[in-house]
């Protein structure tokens, strides 16, 4: 048996006095018959001598023989225990006294015999009052004590109830309170993840072509209104056609190949095939590694959070089942899908007006003609004049006709020809003929001056020319406005917008999306294993045996379930950690591994909270155990008495009351009050007892879960009868 | 050595055979409600299933659900007949007519996939959800319903799976019964309302590619989907938001899980009962033409020479009306 | 005086002219012996209750039959409706018959408006005893004793068209197959209104036969008929597929056996379930079994299972026997299904479900 130098070790001499003493250390009570001492000198003397114990308090119990008697004298104490600590308890039961001179009163019937006995070893149990105790008693050969204990400790029963308590909320899934911790767990170590531009090569290359081929036809459209595009050799009307079902046709072929890639990485993604090398030969860089180094520690800090939540086992399992489903890679079928229902692209080449000067112009033609005949007129520099305006006319006519873009090329001569002499030809001779032919009367009309007539000429001509010109720019601007380039323009933005976040989404992070749902599955089983192995030991764990578990939990004090409910999750955290160190490696763990670290935890824990108690079991600042403290504070009066005893207070005196003649009256009694540590914080937060927390008198253990007061009487000199050896 | 027993049995086209096995042992796989053993016929194992006495007196169901297996497994093997798929359990024999009836399967492939959701590595999930529609696939065309389809009804051996414990079968195009409402259950079946459609087997499936999916129970912690992958959303919303008509098939879920939809090696039953149907065809025409030409048919008089009866008197009434009128009315004006 | 009206018996199935005297026979309860009773001095009221009970002998003219008794009622109603089941040994004629009696008794022809009683009360308790009974029971009933031919029950079918008797003759197939031209069996069949050819679904395990043998009672029935000028136009036959419950998972039977007892006629219907009980026996290859369909004009087809299963030996042994005869048994009881398809059949033939889709049954 192996013991804590921290801790006081009890060994009882009247139960096992032949057990070699060997292996003792640290504090030591020894409880022996008080007419053994003499007879067990060897013993003390191998105890006191042994150098890892470093003080021994004895308690004798009972009175020395009458052949021991030298003198009066109730204790024979043998020279090896010279210089321990001796207290006599010269009756279990003891009398109600107050040292005072005052006569003992017996104890009442319900203060059963060998309780302050327990009481006494229990509180010489905690470290710090057995050190006090050790240096109030030096200088005196033997002290009697008076004891008043109260523990601040949780009712066994309401413990082991509180673990199964605790076992059962860890263990049970709480349906509809599961956090959903997909978007989290998906996006651990993404923060350098690249957004935006991720398409080049093949792909890149494809949408340049139709993107210039796009320009192309912007450029030829933007220049069609202008003279060149008419009379040029390199006539944009020539090829316009061409170039828009081009353009067309490389848009559709771009979002052909954005739905190859998509539906290539969406296949990778789901069932592994295509290989890498055939998603990104189109264009796409290749998938980042996997960190994880930086992805295991942010999900343990997911876990750890959680569970310091109080979140079941259950629970969290299936939440990181789900986080894990979820930080899987998904595909991209959605923007597939996206993309392959946007097709075709085309460009379509919208018809150009039939007529570009319009028929309903042919009046003007005329009369322009005609006007010019007779202003220039009469004679032949009337009909020559109106012979060159109809000639003009025609020609452009013609000409318009003929440069109207079709879907492949443009018209030609060939086809305008026809058109041309029927309507603009016919218009423009009629209005020369009507012109040349015109009675005198309608001459008189118009007869002007001959500046002003030649003015006028040259208005009629500017008006024929400008018409003309306005004519074409009028057909050509409605040709634009049909022609739908801003449109595929916007489709090819879209498609590429979408297909470079639906990249940069899945496929970029997917080792990354790989190793987070691979991690937190095996984190999930490994929960799950923790919580079947924490619910098989059926919430026994404090009761230091595990049989089934039980059908109903007894409803627990709530601070004490919420300290043993956090204990439990932080061994369960603490047992993970294998998993942890597992998923980091890339290893996976054998079943069982986490099981059996956790039932070591679980019986470690067991066997401290049972030794010290669960108030001992925890860290300074435990809230939850400060809570708990204050509650069996405030449920126990009893403590409370016990702090606040003083010297003249009644105690049990561990002597009959015949008994009290053998102690000193001549040197005052020491009192020893003490608490567990952790009670002085939650005093000093309180209202009506604050005071105490800041009592000098009181002694503050660092563990220990009884709060109490022990008032040490010496014995008279002549009580005690030191021997020199062993008889 | 085990005593070898002689039964009787019909194979799946209903020529009885006689049988002679060898007790192999019991047999506990779940989702059963029949009692099951294990039997060897000429070195070879087979479930064997059946309903005693005792257990049919104390639950009369018990038949039905027999019959229920049987007739599934019946049509199953004549559908599929000698090209039959492994992802479907097969039936050897059965007699419901003796005094212990029984359905005897070939043994089941690999092990129940009881809780296997949670179990799966991840690298069979896709596996298994495949092999589990492709099963579904398969009933379905085969005009089968599976009815009860929970991991309890599926086997797997690490690469394929199996359906089995075809006890709640029906077939499609049958009204539905309202039973015993499974959770596995779509809103129509668990109504009972409608016939049995082919799909009706894609909800439950859909179940479990779900629980699969997400490694757990799905089913019974998180009936909210929002929280789902996208991918499985998109696979399954189809399913869970429509009414059956307008539901995907197994074919198109398999396509959404990106796998081959092969061809079926469906046969039809009753392609054996062309001939004898032609030839009924051909007889009843003869006596058809027999009885015209004999003219004794008092029953088929014939349509024709009515109407050619009815058409003459008509004609006969109004050219007697306008006689009429013309000699009288038109004279008199 | 009118002419006495002249019937068949349908014991010896000869034709005779039915005696009008006022004298019956009344049975004697306590010597059981009939005894000739004038009722002609009886009121009006005590005379039908007489009646009712009272028998008639029949002359038996070919004498080629032990002397029997037709109730005195037998003519009061219309012509009676003989029907004639025809069948190889063993093909489930008897049980057929039953429970297609049993049915009829148990209300089976409701839905067509037709009740069904016992005209012949003694006739009807001896058939119940001897067959109906010990069929409910859940045994196997022998097969019809070689050589006698007796209308088995006289049903009395009370529907829109009036009161009509109907019996039944279960010939044995041992009988029918005999080719003494001169046997009672074939005056049975020309004496019959309807046929009912009665064939099984057979196992060849225990037919010990690969493919269905030569079917040569039909042969003989339907030879027999023809030789009648005009009969085989006129005399409406159906062919019940017995046994068929073996066939109840596998097409086209599963599906008929399904549905079911019908509720109404649908000569539609009919003709589907007849092309398919053709199409089965063709491909079964129980051609000589189709032979009344290409003969009669009017021919319905059916799948029927009087017994809803397999019979199977005593304490599973062929030959056991138990204390109370039963040599086999259905262990599950008996399930007839649609056994009065054929009956249905023939009463719509025979004008006795009246109705226009009636009269299309059975045509081609």
């Amino acid at each position: 048996m192996s013991t804590n130098a921290s801790e006081v070790e009890v060994l009882d001499l009247r139960v096992a006095p032949g057990d070699p003493p060997v292996g003792r250390f640290g504090r030591l009570v020894v409880l022996d018959d008080a007419d053994s001492l003499v007879k067990h000198a060897d013993t003390y003397l191998a105890l006191v001598s042994g150098e890892m114990v470093s003080a021994v308090v004895c308690v004798a119990i009972g009175e020395a023989d009458g052949d021991d008697r030298f003198g009066g004298a109730v204790l024979a104490i043998p020279h090896a225990l010279r210089y321990a600590t001796v207290l006599w308890v010269g009756d279990r039961e003891g009398v109600r006294w107050v040292p005072d001179g005052s006569h003992p009163r017996p104890v009442e019937a319900d203060e059963k015999a060998g309780d302050s006995l327990d009481d006494l070893i229990a509180a010489l149990r905690v470290p710090h009052v057995f050190d006090r105790v050790v240096e109030m008693a030096e200088g005196h050969p033997g002290m009697s004590p008076a004891v008043r204990v109260a523990p601040i400790a949780p009712d066994p029963v309401e413990l082991v109830d509180a673990g199964e308590a605790a076992v059962q909320a860890l263990t049970a899934p709480e349906y509809g309170s599961a956090v959903n911790l997909g978007p989290r767990v998906r996006r651990l170590d993404s923060s350098n993840d690249h957004r935006g531009n991720v398409l080049a090569g093949r792909i890149h290359q494809t949408r340049d072509k139709a993107v210039r081929a796009l320009n192309r036809v912007t450029e030829l459209t933007a220049v069609l209104g202008t003279g060149p595009a008419l009379l040029g050799r390199d006539r944009p009307t020539a090829r316009l056609g061409e170039e828009v079902a081009r353009a067309g046709q490389l848009a559709e072929e771009y979002r052909e190949c954005l739905a190859l890639l998509l539906d290539r990485v969406d296949g990778h993604l789901r069932v592994g095939t295509p290989p890498v090398a055939k998603v990104t030969e189109l264009g796409v860089p290749t998938p980042r590694a996997a960190r994880l180094g930086e992805i295991v520690p942010a999900l343990r800090e997911v876990v750890t959070e959680r569970l310091a939540r109080g979140t079941s086992l259950t629970t969290l399992a299936e939440e990181i089942r789900l986080a894990a489903a979820t930080s899987e890679p998904q595909g991209c079928g959605t923007d597939l899908a996206e993309v392959r229902g946007r097709g075709p692209l085309s460009l379509g080449m919208p018809a150009f007006r039939r007529w570009p000067i319009s028929r309903a112009l042919l009046p003007v033609v005329a009369v322009c003609c005609a006007l010019l005949t007779i202003l220039l007129g009469p004679g032949s520099s009337g009909w020559v004049g109106g012979g060159l305006l109809a000639a003009g006319w025609f020609a452009s006519g013609l000409l318009l006709l003929a440069r109207r873009p079709g879907p492949a090329a443009e018209h030609g001569l060939a086809t305008a020809w026809l058109p041309a002499v029927g309507t603009y030809g016919v218009a423009a001779v009629a209005g020369v003929a009507g012109g040349a032919l015109a009675p005198d009367v309608v001459l008189s009309w118009v007869a002007v001056p001959e500046l002003v007539g030649g003015l006028l000429a040259v208005g009629v001509s500017a008006v024929s020319a400008a018409t003309v010109v306005l004519s074409w720019r009028a057909a050509v601007r409605a040709w634009s406005a049909g022609l739908r380039v801003a449109d595929v323009r916007t489709a090819i933005e879209e498609l590429t917008r979408r297909c470079e976040e639906a990249v940069g989404r899945e496929w970029l992070p997917v080792r990354r999306h790989r190793a987070i749902a691979a991690t937190a599955g095996s984190i999930a089983v490994a929960i799950e294993e923790l919580s079947a192995t924490l619910g098989a030991t059926g919430g026994r764990v404090l009761a230091g045996e595990w049989p089934d578990p039980p059908d109903e939990v007894t409803p627990a004090v709530p601070e004490l379930l919420r300290v043993v409910h956090a204990d439990l999750a932080d061994l369960c955290r603490a047992a993970l950690a294998p998993a942890w160190q597992a998923a980091e490696g890339g290893r996976r763990l054998d079943r069982n591994v986490l099981a059996k670290h956790l039932v070591r935890r679980l019986g470690d824990y067991g066997d401290r909270v049972r030794r010290h108690g669960l108030l001992a079991a925890g860290t300074p600042g435990d809230r939850r155990r400060d809570a708990l403290v204050a509650r069996l504070w405030a449920d126990s009066p009893l403590a409370a008495v016990a702090l606040r005893t003083g010297p003249g207070t009644e105690l049990v005196q561990l002597c009959r009351g015949d008994q009290v003649r053998y102690l000193s009256t001549a040197v005052s009694p020491g009192l020893l009050r003490f608490a567990p540590g952790r009670l002085r914080g939650v005093l000093e937060r309180s209202h009506t007892d604050r005071a105490l927390a800041s009592d000098p008198g009181i002694t503050w253990s660092d563990g220990g879960e009884l709060v109490g007061a022990l008032r040490l009487v010496p014995l008279r000199p002549e009580s005690v009868h030191h021997m020199m050896g062993s008889r | 050595m085990a005593e070898l027993v002689k039964i009787r049995g019909r194979n799946v086209f209903g020529r009885l055979r006689e049988i002679e096995l060898v007790e192999g042992g019991a047999y506990d796989a779940p989702g059963s409600r029949l009692r099951q053993r294990l039997v060897v016929v000429k070195n070879r194992s087979y479930v064997y299933k059946c309903v005693p006495r005792a257990d049919g007196n104390r639950e009369p169901a018990l038949y039905d659900m027999l019959d229920n297996e049987v007739r599934a497994g019946t049509r199953l093997g004549q559908v599929y007949a000698d090209r039959y798929p492994p992802e479907l359990a097969r039936l050897a024999a059965y007699n419901v007519d003796a005094e212990e009836p029984f359905v005897l399967f070939y043994a089941y492939a690999g092990d129940p996939a009881t809780g296997l959701a949670t179990r799966l590595e991840p690298e069979h999930r896709r596996l298994f959800e495949v092999g589990l529609l492709r099963a579904v696939r398969l009933t379905a065309e085969a005009g089968v319903i599976h009815g009860a389809l929970t991991m309890d009804a599926l086997r797997w051996d690490g690469r394929q799976v199996q359906l089995v414990n075809f006890e709640s079968a029906r077939q499609v195009g049958e009204p539905r019964r309202s039973g015993p409402v499974l959770p596995s259950h779509s809103p129509e079946q668990s109504s009972g309302s409608g016939t049995v459609d082919k799909r009706d087997d894609v909800w439950a499936a859909c179940l479990i590619v779900r629980d699969v999916a997400m490694g757990a129970s799905a089913n019974g912690f998180r009936r909210d989907r929002s929280s789902d992958p996208e991918w499985l959303r998109a696979l399954l919303d189809p399913v869970f938001d429509n009414e059956v008509a307008h539901r995907p098939e197994p074919a198109d879920l398999l396509r959404g899980l990106r796998s081959d939809v092969p061809e079926l090696a469906a046969g039809d039953p009753e392609a054996g009962l062309t001939p004898g149907q032609r030839q009924f065809d051909r007889i009843s025409l003869r006596k058809r033409r027999t009885t015209a030409n004999a003219g004794q048919e008092p029953a088929n008089r014939g349509t024709n020479p009515r109407w050619g009866v009815a058409a003459m008197v008509v004609l006969v009434v109004i050219a007697a009306v306008v006689g009429l009128a013309v000699m009288f009315g038109w004279v008199n004006l | 005086m009118p002419a006495p009206r002249t019937v068949r018996c349908p014991i010896c199935a000869d034709p005779f002219a039915w005696p009008e005297g006022p004298e019956i026979l009344i049975k004697d309860e306590d010597t059981g012996q009939y005894k000739p009773k004038d009722i002609s001095p009886l009121s009006p009221e005590k005379q039908a209750f007489l009646l009712r009970q009272g028998y008639l002998e029949c002359p038996n003219p070919s004498g080629d039959t032990p002397s029997h008794l037709l109730p005195a009622t037998y003519v009061n109603y219309q012509d009676p409706l003989v029907i004639g089941l025809v069948g190889a040994p063993a093909s489930g004629k008897t049980h057929l018959l039953t429970a297609m009696i049993r049915q009829a008794y148990r209300n089976g022809l409701d839905p067509y408006d037709i009740s069904t009683t016992a005209l012949d009360i003694l006739r009807h308790d001896d058939f119940r005893s001897r067959y109906i009974e010990m069929f409910e029971k859940g045994a196997a009933l022998p097969g019809t004793t070689v050589g006698v031919i007796e209308a088995a029950d006289i049903l009395l079918l009370r529907g829109p068209t009036g009161e009509r008797p109907v019996t039944f003759f279960d010939v044995a197939g041992e009988d029918l197959a005999s080719t003494a031209a001169e046997n009672r069996s074939n005056r049975f069949l020309l004496g019959a209104n309807a046929v009912i050819f009665v064939c099984e679904a057979e196992d060849p395990l225990e037919t010990k036969r690969l493919t269905p043998a030569e079917n040569k009672a039909f042969e003989l029935a339907v030879e027999r008929l023809r030789s009648v000028p005009g009969r085989v136009d006129q005399l409406p036959a159906t062919i019940a597929v017995t046994k068929s419950d073996r066939l109840r998972y596998v097409p086209p039977a599963d599906r008929w056996l399904r549905r079911g007892d019908e509720r109404f006629v649908d000569p539609r219907r009919v003709q589907r379930e007849s092309r398919d009980v053709f199409a089965y026996l063709s491909q079964t290859g129980a051609a000589a079994s189709l032979l009344p369909f290409e003969t009669f004009r009017r021919c319905t087809l059916h799948f029927v299972s009087a017994s809803g299963g397999d019979a199977v030996p005593v304490n599973g042994q062929d030959g056991g026997s138990t204390g109370d005869g039963l040599e086999k048994y259905f262990p599950r009881g008996i399930r007839p299904t649609r056994v009065l398809e054929p009956l249905v059949a023939i009463l719509a033939m025979t004008g006795v479900i009246p109705g226009a889709e009636a009269d299309r049954v059975g045509r081609p």
